[in-house]
């Protein structure tokens, strides 16, 4: 993320770094600033709440244990074929 | 993290025949692979069945895995991906799409989604509730494009960074972040159009 100063950062900084924002990748000083462009614009406040809400919930959602038989299905089911040395 | 030079000596080994380090391949990959598959497409067979597919197709093109161009694992979730874009096109005439209006129904005072799947103290029924709340998740990804839902399932659920998804995809991390971000936003969106449905 470029340093924008003391110039106020707008909508589409705003909207550029918001994934990082919400993943904790942002320095502090680009957080305030993100923070900041937040707490008074109407459209990217409630943005940056919706994406973080999906985030949350994707997050949210559990590791799947595999069906116990897959290895050894696998595993069969490689056995009938030959691994290829080089392949593009 | 994979041990990129274990993990190499494991794919010159399987290559050469050996049999003990193919399946220990096997079992290294398969969880983070079904779950790849079983996120895209939403149904445990079909995940079951591209899990496979996704095995043999590596098994076949071991050799052509070079260490110098990056890690295993971003190898193997390339080749899931490839596979699952294949199988979407393939199936997207028949795809059924599920209608979130069929969604279980929740009581007024129910937490959003967001809470229920945060809750850590959460006893039987929220439990239940919780379970729930991750079908209507499961349902409100499969309706978001196939390229919002990789991004998202790539970042989200697979843990990896915005420069290993770019070359995943073969598209800038500008690319990435934007469509994690949209993502993100119309899977929310989605989820409390369905709560609010439901009150």
């Amino acid at each position: 993320m470029t340093e924008t100063g003391h110039k106020p950062m707008n909508c589409a900084e705003f909207d550029a770094h918001l994934a990082e924002a919400l993943d904790g990748l942002l320095s502090p000083a680009e957080m305030a600033g993100m923070v900041t462009h937040a707490s008074g614009c109407p459209l990217c406040a409630p943005a940056m709440a919706l994406a973080q809400e999906g985030r949350s919930l994707l997050r949210g959602l559990p590791e799947l244990e595999p069906p116990a038989y897959l290895v050894q299905k696998i595993l069969t089911v490689s056995s009938e074929v030959a691994p290829q040395t080089v392949e593009d | 993290l994979e041990d990129v030079q274990a993990v190499a000596g494991l794919v010159r080994r399987a290559v050469a025949g050996d049999a003990a380090a193919w399946e220990e391949l096997v079992r290294g990959y398969n969880r983070r692979i079904y779950n790849l598959c079983y996120r895209f497409t939403g149904s445990p067979d079909e995940a079951e069945d591209l899990t496979q597919e996704v095995f043999i197709k590596m098994y076949r093109s071991l050799g052509s895995y070079d260490v110098e161009r990056g890690a295993f694992v971003s190898w193997v979730t390339t080749l899931t991906r490839n596979l699952l874009v294949d199988h979407f096109r393939k199936s997207r005439q028949d795809r059924i799409t599920d209608s979130l209006d069929a969604a279980p129904t929740q009581d007024e005072d129910a937490p959003t989604p967001a809470e229920q799947l945060a809750d850590p103290k959460a006893g039987p029924e929220d439990r239940v509730r919780s379970q729930q709340t991750q079908q209507l998740v499961q349902q409100a990804l499969g309706k978001i494009s196939p390229e919002l839902r990789e991004a998202v399932i790539l970042r989200d659920l697979q843990d990896m960074d915005y420069r290993e998804i770019a070359a995943i995809l073969k598209v800038p991390e500008g690319t990435v972040k934007s469509r994690i971000n949209r993502g993100r936003t119309e899977l929310a969106r989605l989820l409390q159009r369905t709560h609010r449905q439901v009150m």
